[in-house]
């Protein structure tokens, strides 16, 4: 078992490595399941009926499809001495899994983790320098590692019942993050405007706030990328015609 | 080591790292920017280069099916040019703006061109993709597995050779316009660093969507705020 566990695990490192438009994550999933696939196989199943059941379509947060394959383990080999278990139950637990995960999951990763983990690592990058990145790397890969590995564990544990005790569990957490990270962005922005006045005066405290506004609101209604061309563009100009 | 040679294989690596969903965050152009700096010798500017890059990223979601910025590449791009730059033009200072100014553009760039490449990497990884899948479907799972790492490893090339094509002539034209420009300008391009923190302060502000996350952010600007007035500044 616990070789089969760490053939998993390092692959789910890896799921998105041949993402593309149609199967999405398709065979990064199947990449991730081939160990247990050659494990039902040894056991007596058809090879390629056991990989035909892993062998399709697959879009997930890459964190959270630790459960969906933990849990999704737990289920074949309880099932293997049934002749494994039903492709149509596979594909079901699959959708549903996935679909309910990734929503909050990118939610909690994108919106949350990410973002208080880089506020933290740019305040103390702006201060205190090399202490910024070490900081957002701890952090962020705190959970990072707790949900992929953690979630493999649980998945394998829980089996079906995953989803709703993972759900339950990442509600309450998101609360307490997104409070800290609202918090650490407000640190950022007084420190930044502050810092901007110490160094050019009000007027360059003022563009900042000018252009932090513009920030607000292109955001949403521009691509990211956009919004940064122009709002580098504008502060270029701003400072070269000041 | 060849510095530009250098910048290529971090590239690569960070950018196999990002995409392959390793997802460390060392491809974050925070870490790269000091990884970076600390191989050729330079933390300070490769530090100051990341996180400004970043700052202007910072807030971001990305959205699924949407086609996103490439800031692996980008961020190690904009460090490299942003060191090798000041280093030959004999500037080293992480408030260079002049020379911020223009490799965070030239990174802006190679963020673009990364978001059209996997644009359309994507569409034509599906058939090789389906064509593992077809194998693993008939029980050749190693070979299906082999596919998908395989997959995986473009991901190093692209972030190999955009760097190692675009960073000569990238670097030649940061030295240019800092040199040229430079001797018409005010000094005033050396608020770059202090002005684009302050925009990102509205990129996040953007997404505290709730009363209770606005509270917790007016919270933390007063903080500091009222530290700043009777605790003798920061």
């Amino acid at each position: 078992m616990i070789w089969l566990a760490l053939d998993t695990v390092w692959r789910l490192f890896f799921l998105q490595g041949s993402r593309n438009g149609r199967t999405i994550d398709g065979l990064g999933f199947f990449h991730i399941m081939e160990p247990l696939v050659r494990r039902l196989a040894g056991r007596g199943q058809d090879r390629a009926e056991a990989a035909g059941r892993y062998a399709g379509y697959f879009n997930c947060n890459p964190l959270m499809s630790s459960y969906i394959v933990g849990a999704l383990t737990r289920m074949e080999l309880d099932s293997a001495d049934e002749g494994g278990l039903d492709p149509r139950k596979a594909e079901r637990i699959t959708d549903t899994l996935s679909a309910a995960l990734t929503a909050r999951g990118d939610y909690f990763v994108e919106i949350v983790l990410l973002l208080v983990s880089l506020t933290i690592g740019s305040i103390f990058a702006i201060y205190t320098w090399y202490a910024g990145p070490v900081v957002f790397l701890i952090l962020y890969n705190l959970y990072n590692f707790r949900i992929r590995i953690g979630g493999y564990r649980t998945g394998l544990h829980l089996g079906e019942g995953t989803g709703r005790v993972l759900a339950a569990k990442l509600l309450k957490e998101q609360k307490i993050l997104g409070a800290v990270a609202a918090f650490s962005g407000g640190v950022l922005a007084a420190l930044v405007v502050l810092r901007a006045w110490r160094f050019g005066g009000p007027r360059i405290a003022a563009a900042g706030v000018v252009l932090a506004a513009a920030a607000y609101f292109a955001r949403g209604r521009m691509s990211p990328l956009k919004t940064a061309f122009l709002l580098l563009l504008a502060a270029g100009v701003f400072l070269a015609l000041w | 080591m060849n510095p530009l040679l250098i910048a290529s294989l971090v590239g690569g690596a960070l950018s196999f790292e990002y995409r392959t969903s390793i997802r460390l965050y060392l491809s974050a152009p925070l870490v790269s920017g000091l990884i970076l700096g600390l191989i050729l010798g330079y933390p300070g500017l490769g530090l100051t280069a990341g996180l400004m890059m970043q700052l202007l990223f910072i807030g971001t979601v990305r959205l699924r099916g949407r086609p996103e910025a490439d800031l692996p590449t980008a961020g190690v791009i904009a460090s490299a040019a942003f060191i090798i730059v000041s280093r030959d033009l004999g500037r080293i200072s992480p408030m260079s703006g002049l020379i911020l100014f223009w490799s965070l553009l030239l990174g802006l760039m190679v963020a673009a061109a990364g978001s059209i490449f996997y644009t359309q990497w994507e569409r034509f990884a599906s058939r090789l993709a389906g064509r593992g899948l077809d194998m693993a479907a008939k029980g050749r799972t190693r070979t299906a597995s082999a596919i998908h790492m395989a997959l995986s490893l473009v991901h190093f090339a692209w972030g190999f050779l955009i760097i190692i094509i675009v960073l000569p002539p990238g670097l030649a034209a940061v030295k240019y316009l800092s040199t040229r420009i430079d001797v018409m300008s005010a000094g005033s391009m050396e608020s770059i660093p202090f002005l684009i923190p302050v925009i990102a302060a509205g990129a996040i502000l953007k997404l505290l969507s709730d009363r209770t996350r606005l509270f917790w952010f007016g919270a933390g600007f007063l903080f500091v705020a009222v530290f700043f007035v009777f605790g003798g500044g920061v």
